[in-house]
């Protein structure tokens, strides 16, 4: 057990833990808020196994992660448009926060990795993490409202 | 006039072959000469995906 493995355990337990019981109980909003951030939360840990086992596959996962968890949000954010328009979940903080643990993640692994490739596909990971997390909590609290009908 | 749309076409999938290509040189472990093969013809295609996508947004 090294020190990406326990802060990968770290993120796991506390952040995704944190979600998973949010995902199960409370009203539809907090639920699928709550969804979102479980991909933004998964994508660092992942990153951190990565590190911590060295093995590099996982950072393809992240990078599914990153690109699928936004997209699978706004897909709910969509087919729920009805349910969420009276009250739309705003979670500004916790979706700022997960922002901030994905840009502390990825410019720490990328302090460690150096420039090189390496270093770009890790840039590209968090690009995608962060703005998706962003896009899709915006969608969540209706900020799209315009395009909610197609 | 229609020669110059095609050309301009021509140069959007151009471009975005060339984006995706440097994409997927960034995204695999080790470049060997089979990986530059299968990435530029995963470009090409996603190259004219890009632009007829990006042709079916802006023509609403």
């Amino acid at each position: 057990m090294n020190g990406w493995l326990l802060a990968a355990t770290a993120v796991l337990a506390v952040g995704l833990g944190a979600s998973l019981w949010g995902v199960s109980t409370g009203p539809l909003g907090r639920r699928v808020t709550a969804q979102n951030l479980s991909t933004a939360l998964l994508c660092p840990g992942l990153l951190l196994l990565a590190q911590g086992y060295d093995r590099t596959s996982y950072v393809d996962l992240a990078l599914l992660l990153a690109l699928l968890g936004p997209v699978g949000t706004l897909v709910f954010a969509r087919l729920l448009a009805d349910e969420l328009a009276g009250d739309p979940p705003r979670a500004w903080g916790p979706t700022w926060a997960a922002a901030a643990l994905g840009t502390v993640v990825v410019a720490v692994l990328c302090a460690v990795a150096g420039p090189g490739r390496a270093m770009v596909k890790l840039l590209i990971v968090g690009a995608l993490l962060v703005g998706g997390n962003l896009i899709a909590s915006r969608a969540l609290s209706g900020g799209f409202a315009e395009v909610d009908r197609g | 006039m229609k020669a110059r749309s095609a050309l301009l076409a021509l140069g959007e999938v151009v471009l975005w072959w060339a984006a995706l290509v440097v994409l997927w040189l960034m995204l695999i472990s080790t470049v060997y000469t089979l990986e530059w093969a299968v990435g530029a013809g995963a470009a090409g295609v996603g190259a004219i995906v890009a632009r007829i996508g990006r042709r079916a947004v802006v023509r609403r």
